[in-house]
């Protein structure tokens, strides 16, 4: 924390110091903006889910919160954002209960040079070997800390660089902590670059990064038994050979990677291949294989149809910037693995989500979204809008690398695994259809089936087998119902049916809107097929909002229900709770 | 110029990360063999065991026979080991300089072993006296000298923390086959995150030997021609940093995790004026900590 405070103080000279300088200058043209998130809960005690003061660890107020605050004036802003857990609120880890200012910068342009110095984000093509990324509902934050220059070497060459270190929850960095990650990335937009294709509708941009981390490596043993006998005349002897072993653990591990992308009116292909050296992690079980992965999307779009496919082979991909860092929540990433799975809306749909798999993972997705033209037979007057989507996630083929080396055993190369193979363990699956039909202007419906297998084992568990399939059909009523232009009546049923796990739910929220200010929903979720009747429980919440201007204040009290929460494939465990909610946003 | 200015500076770049890649082509290194008989077919041995249930600290002395300050600071060590009811364990460790044997000279032992020089490496070659003391930060650092005091202030800090490990340890010695069985058997008091390493050492005690000494009020100067050599480190049996507690080095509260070795002593130690002692320790693999200590002389034929 110490750092941090040094930190912000440092920020706080770095802004004043120029206003009392040239205080004139500094403010003229100048410009604050910022937002406001406030999320606060009060628990109570439940003993339906369990819930006492003491698995609540006395912590009966739980409160989220951050401020974002910019400064900008010509080429030059700072930026920073000011977090708060106190305490974080249930489902968020404890470490990162706390105030201070984990994230700030400067940056500045000076012709064909920008300069941010700092915490920054930054993404290298689609994130295979960099990215640094925030998702604040899963307490989701892998900032760099460090420098970052973006330069446009010529027309149509852009290059990227930094060098930084991660955040993680509010440790300083030291040498012992974590890694220095450096990085430099190049695109490169031919048309832009030569004459010929400057007209060209064909549009082709080629991208190239490297990355690597240095780390100060720990000592690290461990010890495997093996069996013999001895034979001296008649007696035998039978002995255990305990060998311990010390890990050679790479201090620095590159990866690089290649791509493309290329457009044409309203197609678009982009394919990324990515390799990372020997990197022997807690995820991997500190194998030495190199890592790989490829990542191609492919869409195709024009008025009333949309098509998009992508696919990913992943292989030992897991790239963090400690190597003993592992489990959850996900910290000091590195990389980012694209999700090829769905991001759903409704809650029973996203009852059973995906978390990306970085040792190794064969995904595919497909959408195709096609608007039924008005006023045609089956459009009717307004359009019908029909969304049909499938999304796959499998394990990968390993062949061991020699007989009597079992898979994924520690200090070897672990296994072997032919380029963009298919193995035999399904992690997911994921097939729904959507219907969106306004039939007039006071009315319109939506209606949705979602068909999802989900390997309970490996997204929860990380125990690779297909010994706990979960298999559910979700169905989906969305209906609004416009009494005036301001206010509108929302009706939404749901039902998820399933013979594994909980069993089968069923859910039916009622919300009443006056635009623009206030809101008002009931909701329950009732797990009416449980196995176990005590655990049949009703998940309720009634919940008010209130909208003026830019600020937003919304109550809700009730029960939330147990869950991983996954956006992107990176994915946070919800733990049940019971209490009133406060959210407050604000925005200047 | 422009592109040829770009591409230089792509290249320069791409090619400095390039390098930026260990490749290892030898993951593994051996540290250590343990050969453990499932069943010791002999009948005549000698048990003995200790049981720690109350925090123990650990004190590694890095010292020489050439050190002139050295036994002020290891006579007064094993004075507050007494006065703590033995919960203070020391043993010395023969590193540096000033342990060199000189041959011809009554400086001639070599009580250094592999052990204490990587020890003395790992600790970045301390001067002696010093030491760490359960390898706990004190004033900023984990080496501690025995001139400023520090020592003291370190040990009185350590011996008033909660004990977080119950540990038993046995051993039985083969005199036919010179050979100890060690079992260590090691029980977390409270819930710990992290994973953990047992580390059990060899030491030698009680060898009569020279030693240089600047201090009469304890002995003679500037040789101690009968200085008493205390627990001086032989060997490691699980090597110089242990093994993990368990397969993974991950334990949990109130578990018993039990770890057996088996010792080929060197017959050099075997003496009639010296005891062998088992020194064993538990430690934190990630901040280095040595949460428990523990103490158990071999019982041999004598």
């Amino acid at each position: 924390m110490k750092n941090i405070y040094i930190s912000s103080k440092f920020l706080l000279i770095i802004l004043f110091l120029p206003s009392l300088t040239f205080s004139q200058n500094f403010l003229e043209g100048s410009k604050v903006s910022g937002n406001t998130q406030i999320d606060a809960q009060v628990y109570s005690q439940d003993s339906k889910l369990g819930i006492t003061d003491s698995t609540l660890n006395y912590k009966k107020f739980g409160m989220n919160g951050f401020t974002n605050v910019r400064y900008t004036n010509g080429n030059f802003s700072a930026y920073m954002r000011v977090e708060g857990y106190l305490n974080p609120m249930v489902g968020y880890d404890p470490r990162y209960e706390g105030v201070g200012v984990p994230y700030w910068n400067v940056n500045y342009k000076i012709g064909n040079l920008e300069m941010t110095a700092g915490h920054f984000y930054e993404q290298f093509g689609s994130g295979l070997i960099m990215r640094g990324w925030e998702e604040w509902t899963l307490g989701y934050d892998n900032n760099f800390y460090g420098f970052n220059a973006k330069f446009a070497a010529a027309k149509g060459v852009m290059i990227k660089g930094l060098v930084g270190v991660q955040r993680y929850f509010w440790e300083p960095y030291t040498p012992d902590s974590r890694g220095i990650v450096k990085g430099v990335d190049g695109d490169f937009y031919l048309n832009d670059m030569f004459k010929g294709m400057n007209n060209a509708k064909t549009k082709i941009t080629l991208g190239g990064s490297f990355v690597s981390k240095y780390e100060k490596v720990p000592t690290m043993n461990f010890s495997r038994d093996s069996a013999y006998s001895v034979i001296v005349g008649t007696d035998t002897t039978n002995w255990i050979k305990k060998t311990t072993y010390r890990y050679n653990l790479p201090h620095n591990v590159g990866s690089w990677a290649a791509r493309i992308n290329i457009s044409n009116g309203g197609f678009s292909f982009y394919s990324e291949y990515a390799e990372k050296g020997n990197d022997p992690n807690a995820t991997n079980n500190y194998i030495y294989l190199k890592g790989q992965a490829i990542y191609s999307t492919i869409s195709y779009s024009r008025k009333g149809l949309g098509i998009y496919f992508s696919s990913k082979w992943i292989n030992n991909m897991s790239y963090k910037s400690r190597l003993t860092e592992s489990g959850n929540p996900p910290m000091l990433d590195i990389n980012y693995l694209p999700a090829t799975t769905k991001v759903h809306q409704y809650s029973f749909a996203a009852m059973y989500p995906y978390a990306t798999q970085p040792n190794g993972e064969f995904g595919l997705q497909g959408e195709v979204v096609y608007t039924i033209p008005k006023k045609s037979k089956l459009g009717g007057k307004y359009g019908t809008t029909i969304t049909v989507s499938y999304s796959l996630a499998n394990s990968i083929k390993k062949e061991q690398i020699s007989t009597g080396i079992p898979i994924d055993s520690t200090g070897t190369k672990g296994y072997k695994s032919p380029f963009y193979s298919f193995g035999d363990i399904p992690y997911y699956r994921d097939f729904d259809v959507k219907f969106e039909h306004k039939f007039n202007k006071t009315f319109k419906a939506k209606a949705a089936y979602y068909n999802q297998t989900y390997n309970k084992h490996v997204i929860e568990d990380e125990i690779y087998d297909k010994d706990e399939l979960v298999y559910a059909h979700i169905g989906v009523l969305d209906m609004t119902y416009k009494f005036t232009w301001k206010k509108s009546l929302r009706l939404e049923a749901q039902g998820l049916w399933t013979k594994e796990d909980k069993g089968n739910w069923a859910a039916m929220t009622l919300e009443y809107n006056i635009a623009p200010k206030w809101s008002f929903a009931i909701m329950d979720e009732w797990n009416y097929g449980n196995d176990n009747v005590d655990m049949r429980i009703h998940y309720y919440n009634v919940a008010i909002g209130y909208t003026k201007g830019t600020n937003r204040i919304a109550v809700r009290y009730g029960r939330q229900r147990e869950g991983l929460l996954c956006v992107g494939g990176v994915c946070r465990y919800v733990p049940n709770s019971t209490g009133l909610t406060i959210t407050l946003t604000s925005s200047f | 110029m422009k592109y040829k200015y770009s591409f230089v500076i792509i290249a320069a770049v791409f090619l400095m990360s390039w390098t930026a890649c260990d490749k290892i082509d030898e993951p593994l290194q051996v540290v250590n063999v343990q050969n453990i008989p499932e069943h010791i077919d002999d009948t005549l041995f000698f048990a003995d065991s200790v049981l720690v249930t109350q925090k123990q600290v650990l004190l590694e002395d890095f010292t020489g026979h050439q050190c002139v300050n050295c036994p002020t600071a290891a006579l007064a060590a094993h004075q507050w080991s007494e006065d703590y009811n033995g919960r203070l364990i020391i043993y010395g460790i023969h590193a540096g300089y000033q342990a060199l044997p000189d041959p011809g000279s009554i400086y001639s032992a070599d009580f250094t072993c592999p052990t204490g020089d990587e020890l003395f490496n790992f600790f970045n070659q301390p001067l002696n006296p010093s030491a760490p003391i359960d390898r706990v930060e004190y004033n900023g650092s984990i080496i501690l000298y025995y001139i400023t005091g520090d020592w003291k202030a370190a040990v009185d800090i350590e011996m008033a923390k909660e004990n977080l490990f119950d540990m038993k340890i046995k051993n039985s010695y083969y005199p036919k086959k010179k050979a100890v069985s060690i079992n260590v058997w090691s029980t977390p008091k409270t819930e710990l995150e992290g994973k953990y390493k047992l580390v059990v050492y060899i030491a030698e005690d009680h060898i009569i030997a020279a030693q240089k000494n600047n201090n009469s009020d304890i002995g003679p100067e500037p040789d101690w021609v009968d200085y008493d050599h205390r627990n001086v480190l032989r060997d490691a049996v699980n090597g110089t940093f242990g093994g993990y507690i368990t397969d993974d080095g991950t334990i949990s509260q109130g578990e018993t995790y039990y770890n057996q070795f088996y010792y080929k002593i060197n017959s050099d130690w075997l003496t009639d004026s010296t005891d062998l002692i088992i020194i064993a320790y538990i430690l934190n693999e990630e901040s280095g900590e040595i949460l428990q200590a523990g103490e158990l002389k071999i019982k041999t034929e004598k």
